[in-house]
């Protein structure tokens, strides 16, 4: 049983921000729990999670949506960027 | 103009636009996100200068966040007027004559949806359609008729008892119109097969086939026979009963000959379209036609009319007696056409596949002769086929009863 219980516990997902790409025009970050948004212009959005930031370049970048659980950001996205 | 049904949502709940100046824009809406505040069509103008869309109920939780970090202070945040479904309803309620004419429209759709307007039968072929009618009248479907209030299983029951060639069918309201399906039933032969009867030829031919199932055959394999001469006789002896009177059931292929004759002239006249067309629309409301191209006329000496009918649903299943009639009319010119001696023999080769198409499917064509016959006037054309096909022509013996 202990090791049942062990085995359950690895297999849960770290709650890190999850990236999706819809193509160029859309990004979707969830599991946002945490995340800030540290800068936000049309052509650089920069959000922190955590010790990371994560950093989107493009054109005419915008918000579309923004809750507690997910940021929407639609434009061109040209590149992403981690730091640490 | 809603997009999805998030949008949908809003527009029903209601939303605000937010206008915010300062240097803590980001700062204000990471307080807001926190809070649980949903926020949508986030524009950043300029460094200074972010505007937003909230839902109506959350303004004042807004404007309390703006108010409680001092280094928000200093932003100035602009709240919109409220969007949204409510909004657009209170700044009409004032226009008394558009909510009468919503009300009218409401009233209307109610009524017209209360009665049959159209009656639309599929799959008959046996009956006309007059008669089937009349029969569904007097089981209550008429046009006029409400649309409800029916035993659909009584009037089946009715129609099917009543036609002995409709084996089903079913009567479906889709808001005013009737569609009645109709199965037909397949009709016995008129000889019944436990009538005894003999195998006639019917037409001349040469045998080629004989399979009696019943019955004693009167000719051989190969033997030339003529139209109506007796191939299979029903007067059966058996040498254990005797004579017998029996339904002759047989196959009987035979080679038979036909003949097709065209001729092509010269010079003809046909009709060409000429790529000019008009267009006149109709608006059908309860059966009564209005006409709505009323500076239209006729132009046209030789046309082809071409209507559609489009009608007014609700949805996928109710439709409306409103329907809206498209009629096209393709202006057409005389037109002298003149073939020469290979043309007008290709005309009359055509002829004669469009002949062997409709008058000889399924019959096999064993040798197929053309000849032309050139005249002053045109080329005629005769068709000699040889085929194999069924000779057989059951007719019914009749037996005299004498005491």
């Amino acid at each position: 049983m202990k090791n049942r219980r062990n085995r359950t516990q690895n297999l849960q997902l770290p709650t890190v921000p999850q990236i999706e790409f819809y193509g160029r025009d859309q990004v979707v970050v969830e599991e946002c729990h945490g995340v800030t948004i540290a800068e936000y212009d049309t052509e650089t959005i920069k959000l922190l999670a955590g010790s990371q930031i994560i950093r989107f370049y493009g054109k005419d970048l915008n918000l579309k949506n923004l809750t507690p659980q997910s940021v929407r950001i639609i434009g061109k996205v040209s590149s992403l960027e981690f730091e640490e | 103009m809603a997009k999805n049904i998030g949008e949908i949502g809003d527009y029903i709940v209601g939303w605000r636009e937010v206008d915010v100046v300062g240097y803590y824009v980001e700062e204000f809406l990471n307080l807001i996100k926190d809070e649980h505040v949903e926020l949508w069509d986030v524009l950043k103008t300029d460094q200074c200068h972010v505007s937003f869309k909230v839902h109506s109920f959350a303004t004042e939780k807004l404007l309390e966040l703006a108010e409680s970090k001092q280094s928000l202070r200093e932003m100035e945040v602009t709240v919109g007027e409220t969007n949204g479904l409510i909004e657009d309803i209170l700044k009409y309620k004032l226009r008394s004559g558009l909510f009468v004419g919503f009300v009218f429209f409401a009233v209307m759709l109610v009524v017209m949806t209360s009665f049959i307007w159209k009656i639309e039968i599929l799959g008959l072929t046996s009956l006309t359609e007059e008669v089937l009618l009349k029969s569904l009248e007097n089981n209550g479907i008429f046009i006029g008729a409400m649309t409800s209030g029916h035993d659909f299983q009584q009037i089946k029951y009715n129609i099917i008892q009543e036609f002995d060639s409709i084996a089903y069918i079913t009567v479906n309201i889709q808001g005013c119109k009737a569609v009645v399906e109709v199965d037909e039933s397949v009709i016995p032969p008129e000889v019944s097969e436990k009538t005894p009867c003999n195998i006639y030829a019917k037409t001349d031919g040469q045998i080629l086939l004989i399979e009696a199932y019943k019955g004693a055959p009167q000719v051989e394999k190969y033997e030339a026979v003529k139209k109506g001469q007796l191939l299979v006789g029903g007067i059966y002896n058996s040498k254990v009963i005797g004579y017998r009177l029996v339904h002759s059931d047989a196959k009987i292929l035979a080679r038979t000959r036909r003949t097709y004759t065209e001729f092509c002239p010269y010079e003809t006249t046909e009709l060409v379209e000429t790529g000019q067309k008009d267009v006149f629309y109709q608006l059908k409301i309860f059966g009564l036609s209005i006409n709505l191209s009323f500076f239209n006329k006729i132009n046209y000496v030789f046309y082809e009319s071409i209507s559609e009918e489009t009608e007014l649903c609700l949805g996928k299943n109710t439709v409306l007696p409103i329907s809206i009639v498209k009629t096209e009319l393709c202006e057409q010119v005389e037109r002298t056409v003149t073939f020469d001696e290979e043309s007008a023999k290709k005309k009359i080769s055509e002829a004669f596949d469009e002949k062997i198409r409709i008058d000889l499917h399924g019959i096999e064509i064993e040798e197929k002769e053309e000849l032309f016959t050139v005249t002053d006037e045109g080329i005629y054309g005769v068709l000699d086929l040889t085929v194999i096909e069924d000779i057989c022509e059951v007719r019914e013996i009749e037996v005299e009863i004498t005491d």
